[in-house]
């Protein structure tokens, strides 16, 4: 098993305490989103991307870890590859490395695993979550229905910052 | 997940006994030998486009559409030409005699006939820029190489369609490339599919290799195959892009490769290109193609 099933439990609690809480400043909101989702899954990299649709493009939102290849730029910073795939297909992506070379693999720190899942909300795609391991065989079917169900809560923050945005906004404006 | 061997064998049999096979337009098949000749004039390629009136007309539609937002409209198509440039000309001429001629292929849940043409046309324009940065004389098949490399999807699509959503379920079941699933389903590939249609329209051995082998380079080959390997490292780039019919993630940067090394030794100037100039490169043709196939799109909408 990929992922730490006791903690499930008290991530999906802190998820939505942050969906209660309150904040004042645009973006704050992700600010623990790395830690909850590590408790649960072993990965290295994460980004949020929220889907703007005037532009028609995936805006980077929050980003954790430091992507060095081309496949994980692209994926982790450019919101294409993979992550354009998800957003298009509306359909999770998941790949896993077979466990040999595992030393090796995280000594690289190449990226062995990846899962990435669509926000949707109200049937209108909101953005995309992706994630990253330099351990191999962390993503599987299991893991990504796991990691979809956070992709719902995360959604809800998504439109939360929109809404702490647009009232930062009017305040401006008045 | 295996198909019998006797299914396979009677899949490629079927290939074999398709009598109705749609035929290669006259004007693509002078348009590439011309484009392959070393000068190029526009008053030329008019003479060849000029025996086909509905291309024409799809030619003038395209420039007087408001992608170029031209002052007043065009009506010569030798003007045309020239606004649009060679790559417009050669993917247009292309694009709209392989839609006209697998015109009964349609959208449906797996099989993305947009993303198609996007992966078709991007590797096209990437393996055409960095073979002009390579200075490789032949860039302009490459171009054509680029368009054409993956037409195994399609006869695939039209005569076994069945088998394609197949594929595509075996594929995002088991977490496989769309390749792997192919061999797994047909023992058949659309590489191999892609190869008997271009032996039957007599394309040259060029294309005809490149079709064939636009999923295999190997070291020997780089030296000796230049088209295939631009085709090769356009196709991963584009893939890796999200340009990609594929149900599964792609997670390997050629640039990480030791073939890349190779590739790099062969061709110097490629060094140039360090990750995030690479990023760009690709990024822009990647755009272009994107935003090429949109407005091929809206003409058609517009119909």
């Amino acid at each position: 098993m990929a992922y730490n099933r006791q903690h499930v439990f008290s991530a999906i609690m802190e998820l939505h305490r942050l969906i209660q809480k309150k904040h004042d400043y645009f973006d704050a909101v992700y600010e623990r989103i790395p830690a909850i989702l590590r408790s649960v899954f072993p990965i290295d990299l994460l980004s949020v991307y929220e889907f703007d649709y005037e532009s028609h493009t995936l805006l980077l939102r929050y980003n954790f870890g430091s992507p060095n290849s081309m496949m994980e730029i692209i994926n982790f910073l450019s919101g294409k590859g993979n992550v354009r795939r998800i957003a298009t297909l509306h359909r999770p992506l998941w790949y896993s490395s077979p466990l040999h070379g595992v030393k090796k693999a995280i000594q690289k720190k190449e990226v062995n695993s990846l899962g990435g899942v669509p926000i949707i909300m109200n049937g209108f795609l909101t953005g995309v979550i992706i994630c990253g391991s330099y351990e191999p065989q962390v993503f599987s079917r299991k893991e990504i229905v796991l990691l979809d169900l956070f992709g719902g809560l995360i959604g809800q923050l998504l439109i939360k910052n929109q809404w702490i945005d647009s009232k930062v906004r009017t305040h401006i404006n008045l | 997940m295996n198909s019998s061997v006797n299914e396979q064998l009677d899949i490629r049999k079927e290939l074999e006994a398709v009598t109705d096979l749609p035929t290669l337009p006259h004007v693509i098949v002078q348009l590439m030998s011309y484009l392959d000749e070393p000068d190029v004039e526009f008053k030329r390629i008019a003479q060849i486009i000029q025996e086909d009136p509905p291309l024409v007309a799809q030619m003038l539609k395209i420039v007087n559409s408001g992608f170029y937002g031209l002052p007043n409209s065009i009506d010569d198509l030798h003007q045309a030409l020239v606004i649009l440039g060679l790559d417009e000309i050669q993917t247009i001429v292309f694009a709209d005699s392989v839609y006209s001629i697998f015109y009964n292929i349609h959208e449906n849940d797996f099989f993305d006939y947009q993303l198609f043409w996007q992966h078709s046309i991007g590797t096209a324009r990437l393996g055409y820029a960095l073979a002009s940065l390579a200075n490789l004389p032949q860039k302009r098949t490459v171009y054509t190489a680029g368009l054409l490399h993956d037409i195994g999807r399609l006869v695939i699509q039209l005569y076994f369609p069945e088998h394609y959503r197949h594929i595509f379920a075996i594929a995002h079941e088991h977490q496989l490339d769309l390749l792997t699933a192919e061999v797994s389903h047909l023992n058949f590939t659309h590489t191999e599919a892609g190869y008997w249609i271009a032996e039957k329209w007599n394309l040259p051995d060029t294309l005809k290799d490149v079709i064939l082998n636009h999923h295999n380079l190997d070291e020997e080959t780089i030296t000796t195959n230049p088209i295939n390997t631009f085709i090769y490292i356009a196709n991963e780039f584009a893939r890796l892009w999200g340009n990609t019919l594929e149900v599964t993630p792609v997670t390997i940067s050629i640039e990480n490769t030791e073939l890349w090394h190779h590739i790099t030794d062969t061709y110097p100037s490629l060094k140039s290109l360090q990750v995030k100039d690479l990023i760009q490169f690709v990024d822009l043709r990647m755009e272009e193609a994107d935003a090429f196939v949109q407005k091929l799109k809206q003409t058609r909408t517009d119909e």
